[in-house]
C-alpha cells in the first residue's frame, strides 16, 4: 500500500474504550498512552477514513481526533503506516509523558462519544 | 436521618433497616427503643465482588452514648474469591440523631428506612476499580494488559487511606477518576479547580509515578516524579486539596536536593 504524506493540519483519529470518558464529559489521557511495550500510539490518518470505522463499529469506543501538527510540536513522530485491511493506520512515535498525554487529551475534540457505565 | 460513622472508615457500604420479625433493641441515653427488621441489606461496596445481601444475625448493641454499634457477622461469599475489597468483619458505630422514643408498653412503631451512604464519590471510585479488574486482555483494541491485581489492591487501599486522612485532617479531597493503562497499571486523575494530579499505581512496586498541574492565573505549572513513601503521597494530596503553586514548588525543590 502506498505511503500517504501526512501535513500538520491533517487530522488524525484515536479510537479509546469508553471507560476514559469522564463523566464531565472529558477524555482522560490515559486514551493516548503508546500500546503496551512500544513508543507507538496507534491512530487513523482522518482523509482514509471515517469515525464509525475507526470505532470498528463497535459502541464501546469512541473516537478522538487531533492534528498531526499538535503532536509533531510534542516531539511525536507521524507517519502513515498503513496495516494489512487498514489503510488509513498510522503512527504517532515518541515517548508519552503525561504531560503529552494531558495536552493532547485536551486539544483532542471526541467525535463518537459512549459514556462510560 | 443521619448518620454519622466515628470508629471506623465506611467506604461505601449502604445499610438498609426495614420492617420486619427480628427485633432488636438499642439503648439510646438510657432509654431503650423498639425497632423491628425482617433483615439488614448489606451492600458491598463494589459490584463485582457481590456477596450474600440477606445477613441475618445482625447485632446491634449499645456501646458510646447516643450511638448503637452495629455489628455484621463475617461472610466470604465473593464472586471471583477475592475479598480485597471488603474486610471480613466490619464494625461500624452509628449515631442515631432523631430516634424515636418508645413508651415502655406502648405501641411499637416502625423504625425508619434507615439508609447511611457516605463517601459517595469514593464509593463509585471503588466500584469501578473492582469493574477494571474484569478487563480482559486487549480492552482496548491495542493489546492493552489484564489490570494487575497487585495495582487493584494496592489502588483500593490507597483510596481507603485518602478517606481516612480526609476525616483526619478535615480535608476535602474530591474523588479521582480511576483508569487502566495498557501495561495493566491504575492511574487515578483528581482534579480541584485549576489543579490536576495523575497517580499511577504500579505493580510490584510500592512507588508510584505522578504528574501535577496547576493552571492557575499566576502561571502554569507542571511536576512529573515518583512518590516514594505515604508521607510524599499525602503531601501532594494536601497541595492538591489547599496548597498554593508555590507549595508544588517546594515540594519540587525538596525532591530534587
Amino acid at each position: 500500500m502506498a505511503q500517504e504524506e501526512i501535513f500538520d493540519s491533517d487530522e488524525l483519529y484515536r479510537r479509546f474504550p469508553k471507560l476514559y470518558l469522564r463523566p464531565d464529559g472529558t477524555l482522560s489521557p490515559g486514551a493516548f498512552h503508546n500500546t503496551s511495550g512500544t513508543d507507538k500510539m496507534s491512530v487513523e490518518l482522518a482523509k482514509l477514513t471515517i469515525p464509525q470505522k475507526t470505532a470498528l463499529d463497535n459502541p464501546t469506543f469512541g473516537v478522538a481526533s487531533f492534528q498531526a501538527g499538535l503532536a509533531r510540536s510534542l516531539n511525536q513522530e507521524v507517519f502513515h503506516d498503513p496495516q494489512h485491511a487498514n489503510n488509513a493506520h498510522s503512527t504517532v512515535r515518541g515517548n508519552k509523558t503525561p504531560s503529552i498525554s494531558n495536552k493532547l487529551a485536551k486539544a483532542a475534540k471526541i467525535l463518537i462519544n459512549h459514556h462510560s457505565d | 436521618m443521619i448518620f454519622e460513622n466515628t470508629s471506623y472508615p465506611i467506604y461505601g457500604n449502604k445499610l438498609y433497616v426495614e420492617e420486619g420479625f427480628d427485633v432488636w433493641a438499642p439503648q439510646i441515653k438510657g432509654e431503650r427503643f423498639d425497632l423491628q427488621m425482617k433483615y439488614a441489606t448489606f451492600e458491598a461496596s463494589s459490584e463485582p465482588l457481590d456477596f450474600d445481601r440477606n445477613i441475618f444475625n445482625v447485632i446491634f448493641e449499645p456501646s458510646i452514648a447516643n450511638s448503637v454499634t452495629i455489628s455484621i457477622p463475617e461472610f466470604t461469599t465473593y464472586r471471583i474469591g477475592s475479598s480485597f475489597f471488603i474486610s471480613p468483619t466490619i464494625q461500624k458505630t452509628i449515631q442515631i440523631l432523631d430516634a424515636t422514643k418508645i413508651e415502655e408498653d406502648g405501641p411499637r412503631k416502625q423504625a425508619p428506612l434507615l439508609q447511611i451512604t457516605l463517601h459517595e464519590d469514593y464509593d463509585k471510585v471503588i466500584n469501578r476499580i473492582g469493574k477494571l479488574s474484569t478487563l480482559n486482555y486487549n480492552w482496548d483494541s491495542f493489546g492493552a494488559q489484564q489490570v494487575k491485581k497487585d495495582c487493584i489492591e494496592r489502588g483500593t487501599k490507597i483510596l481507603l487511606e485518602v478517606i481516612e486522612w480526609m476525616q483526619e485532617l478535615r480535608l476535602d479531597i474530591p474523588a479521582p477518576f480511576a483508569v487502566p493503562t495498557p501495561e495493566g497499571r491504575i492511574q487515578f486523575e483528581w482534579k480541584n479547580l485549576h489543579k490536576y494530579l495523575e497517580i499511577i499505581i504500579k505493580q510490584d512496586s510500592p512507588d508510584m509515578e505522578f504528574f501535577a498541574s496547576d493552571e492557575s492565573p499566576e502561571g502554569e505549572y507542571e511536576l512529573e516524579g515518583v512518590l516514594r513513601s505515604l508521607r510524599e503521597t499525602k503531601e501532594i494530596l494536601y497541595w492538591l486539596s489547599s496548597g498554593a503553586i508555590g507549595s508544588l514548588e517546594m515540594l519540587f525543590a525538596k525532591k530534587a536536593a
